[in-house]
Order: C-alpha cells, then sequence, then structure tokens
C-alpha cells in the first residue's frame, strides 16, 4: 500500500488552512476569523434575554443563502423561530434550512445518552447539512440533569469527535451559570458556562454576549474569548446593532468602550 | 401507539391491503428483512418480510423509533463497511411536480454519507490507500511511468 508522506504542497496548503472559511459572514464577528469554519464546535454563551437566538436567527438566515443547515431545536417552537429568521432576513432560503424539535423525539430515546448521541449524529447525517445549529444546549435533552456533569462531558466530546470526523460544524448555544449576571461589574468569562464547563474547554470557538448600558442606553458587545486556529485575532470586541427587533449588523468596538459601560454603569445602582 | 387512534386506521389497512398487519415488533426481524420505512407525525410505519410473507407493523413513535435504533446498530456493526447501509435507510422524499404528489426515491448522496460516517478512520484511510494504488497502477499499465511519491 502507498502512503502519502507529507509533501511540499500538502505542507504548503497546512500553512493556509487557518484561511479556510466554509462561509463568509455578514457579521464581523464571524469575519474576524474567516466566516465559519469547517469540523468545528462553535459556543454561543450569554445570559437570558441578551439575544443569542435573536442573534443564531440572522447567523442561520445568512448561512442557508447557498449551503443546508440543520437548526436543531430544544425550546422554542419552529413555527416561532421560522418567523425569527424571517424577521431577520425576509429573502431567508427556508428550503436550505432542515428543523429538528426535540419535543419530537421518543421518550425511550431520552433515557440513555448513547441512544440519544447516537439519534443526533443519524439525524444530522440524514439531513446531510454541513452546519448544525442547536438553539439551545443547556435545555437540550443531551443536557438533561439526570445525566449529570458526567453525561453533560460526555455529550459534548462526543459532539466535538463528531465535528471534527464527519466535517461538520456545531454551533451552539449556552447559558451562563445561575449566578451570572450582566451589570455585575465584571466581564462574563467562558467558565461562567452553566453546567460542565467542558463545553467551553473543548469549544473550537467561544463568543460571549454581554449586555451593558451606556448613557441610558443598551448595548449588546460580543466577545470573541477562544479562537483555536487563529493565532492574532485583529480585534476581540464588537458592539451589535439592534433595530426593529432583530440584529442587523455589528462595528468593531475597543476595550474602552466596555470599559466605559462600566463606569456608567447605574440602572441597577450597583456602584 | 394511542388505542383510539390506532384501531380505525388498522382497520383501514386491514380493509385495503393485503398483507399482514402487526401492532408490535418481533425481535428476530433483521435490518435486512425490512423493506421500508414510513414516518408520520405519531406513528412509524415499518413493512418487512419474514418466512415469505410481507408484514406491516404500525407502531408508536417510541416503540418505532427503538426498533429502527437497534437495526441501525445492527447495521453500523457489520464487518464490511461498504455494505454498512440499508435500501429503507437512503430513501428520500422528492415532489414531483407533474403529478403535484411526493415520491420516494433511494438517495445516493445519503448511502454515501451513512458509508462515511460508520466507516473507522483506519478504514477510510485504507480505502484512500487502495483508491490511490490502484490509479497508480493504471497509471503505469497504460503509460508505462513510474509514479513516485
Amino acid at each position: 500500500m502507498l502512503k502519502l508522506a507529507p509533501n511540499k504542497e500538502l505542507i504548503e496548503k497546512s500553512a493556509q488552512i487557518h484561511q479556510v472559511s466554509l462561509w463568509d459572514s455578514k457579521f464581523d464577528f464571524l469575519k474576524a476569523t474567516n466566516g465559519i469554519r469547517p469540523a468545528c464546535l462553535i459556543g454561543l454563551m450569554g445570559t437570558t434575554g441578551t439575544g443569542k437566538s435573536t442573534l443564531l436567527k440572522a447567523v442561520i438566515a445568512d448561512s442557508a443563502c447557498d449551503n443546508r443547515v440543520m437548526v436543531w431545536l430544544t425550546e422554542e417552537p419552529i413555527i416561532q423561530y421560522v418567523a425569527g429568521i424571517k424577521k431577520s432576513k425576509q429573502t431567508a432560503k427556508f428550503e436550505n434550512i432542515l428543523f429538528f424539535h426535540e419535543d419530537d423525539l421518543a421518550d425511550s430515546i431520552k433515557e440513555n445518552i448513547d441512544d440519544l448521541l447516537f439519534y443526533f449524529f443519524e439525524k444530522v447525517i440524514e439531513s446531510g447539512a454541513k452546519v448544525v445549529f442547536m438553539d439551545n444546549l443547556t435545555t437540550s435533552a443531551l443536557y438533561a440533569s439526570h445525566f449529570g456533569e458526567k453525561g453533560q462531558s460526555k455529550a459534548v466530546d462526543a459532539l466535538k469527535k463528531f465535528a471534527h470526523k464527519n466535517k461538520i460544524t456545531i454551533f451552539y448555544l449556552i447559558h451562563t451559570a445561575k449566578n451570572v449576571t450582566d451589570n455585575s461589574g465584571k466581564l462574563i468569562m467562558g467558565e461562567d458556562v452553566r453546567g460542565s464547563n467542558k463545553s467551553f474547554i473543548t469549544s473550537d470557538y467561544f463568543y460571549i454576549l454581554q449586555r451593558f448600558e451606556i448613557a441610558s442606553r443598551f448595548f449588546t458587545f460580543i466577545r470573541i474569548v477562544k479562537h483555536r486556529y487563529h493565532e492574532n485575532v485583529p480585534n476581540k470586541y464588537f458592539v451589535l446593532n439592534f433595530i426593529d427587533g432583530h440584529y442587523y449588523s455589528d462595528t468593531k468596538a475597543d476595550f474602552s468602550m466596555i470599559n466605559k459601560a462600566f463606569l456608567d454603569r447605574n440602572y441597577l445602582g450597583r456602584r | 401507539m394511542n388505542d383510539k387512534k390506532s384501531k380505525p386506521y388498522i382497520e383501514f389497512l386491514n380493509a385495503n391491503y393485503n398483507f399482514k398487519i402487526i401492532e408490535s415488533f418481533p425481535d428476530s426481524v433483521k435490518a435486512s428483512n425490512v423493506v421500508k420505512v414510513v414516518y408520520s407525525s405519531d406513528t412509524v410505519e415499518i413493512i418487512f418480510k419474514q418466512n415469505g410473507k410481507t408484514t406491516l407493523a404500525v407502531l408508536g413513535i417510541n416503540e418505532g423509533t427503538k426498533a429502527i435504533m437497534k437495526m441501525k446498530r445492527e447495521i453500523i456493526q457489520r464487518k464490511n463497511y461498504e455494505k454498512r447501509f440499508e435500501d429503507w435507510e437512503c430513501r428520500s422524499k422528492k415532489y414531483d411536480e407533474v403529478n403535484k404528489d411526493y415520491f420516494d426515491i433511494f438517495d445516493f448522496d445519503l448511502q454515501e454519507r451513512l458509508i462515511e460516517s460508520r466507516a473507522t478512520e483506519e478504514e477510510k484511510e485504507a480505502q484512500e490507500n487502495f483508491s490511490l494504488s490502484v490509479t497508480t497502477e493504471t497509471l503505469n499499465s497504460n503509460f508505462n511511468l513510474e509514479v513516485v511519491f
């Protein structure tokens, strides 16, 4: 049997691999790391009501333009989700989006983590999608309390292995831990994730949404806290522009802006 | 499956189709015996052949999914990785514009995806090397060239 040794071409290719992107995005925070990259585990965390799902809907609408994607829902009904995607992009191509809701899962599957993972992977393979959006992991049956932290950790590991093996990207949303708030006076860190922090540790890319008040106006910042395949990311802070119930773009911000948000915070009187 | 829903449906099937209808899935049925699987909102219907007889099992979502999972696990454990799929797994729905109705087709892309996802890393590598060696041999025999990597 012949075996390929890494020749010159291959070495050159692997040098360029950091530039590889699956899909471009209108959002700068994704552009900064070459869009949605293949075979990655991507996490997006934020407190309740920050707009994680709203942002994800905009990203889905964007991604589904040229490629097939799968949306794995755990809470919000499909019909509501479709309406949300439509709101963020009127021309969203719904023929490229395959929805699956955990309500349709048989109870017998939910009892066993191995069965559940197996079912999830089979559904993804059958869908033919290259990116799976999970809204969200915290409320998913994969994170069910009866599996415990061990089960959660196992689930995340399995998701990561599956993503690598089948070159499928899994983009998941996750809640922050119970005692974490936006205006507590500190930046939310990856370790503030709810449940097992394995999700943060194993993710290839990790983003955090945090909302501040500056001069009586709310601003939602998104921070790139983990970027495995990029040595230098020029800007890690972005402000999301929210209009008429959806995020339509984001602009680069610097840390001084966030710092100012800390100094200006007054609506909860925590200073 | 919900009895209230199932009884009239089973009666309808019995009256219209000429095969045995059961409401539970026998353990003895293997993945290769299954002809077709039909998913609906509250049932999973499995048509299979056993001892030369065609049988239809009308199952609830729970029981149906369990039966399918069991068979899929059986398929994955097959020694020859190119046989790690069944026809009933690789079916998909297409819309017929002329008849304005859906019809079933064998999905070759899905077959490929299933085989690939169910192969181990070693098997994938061996397959890659095999196709590479075939190409090299073809090149050598056709053009009398020596390919050096």
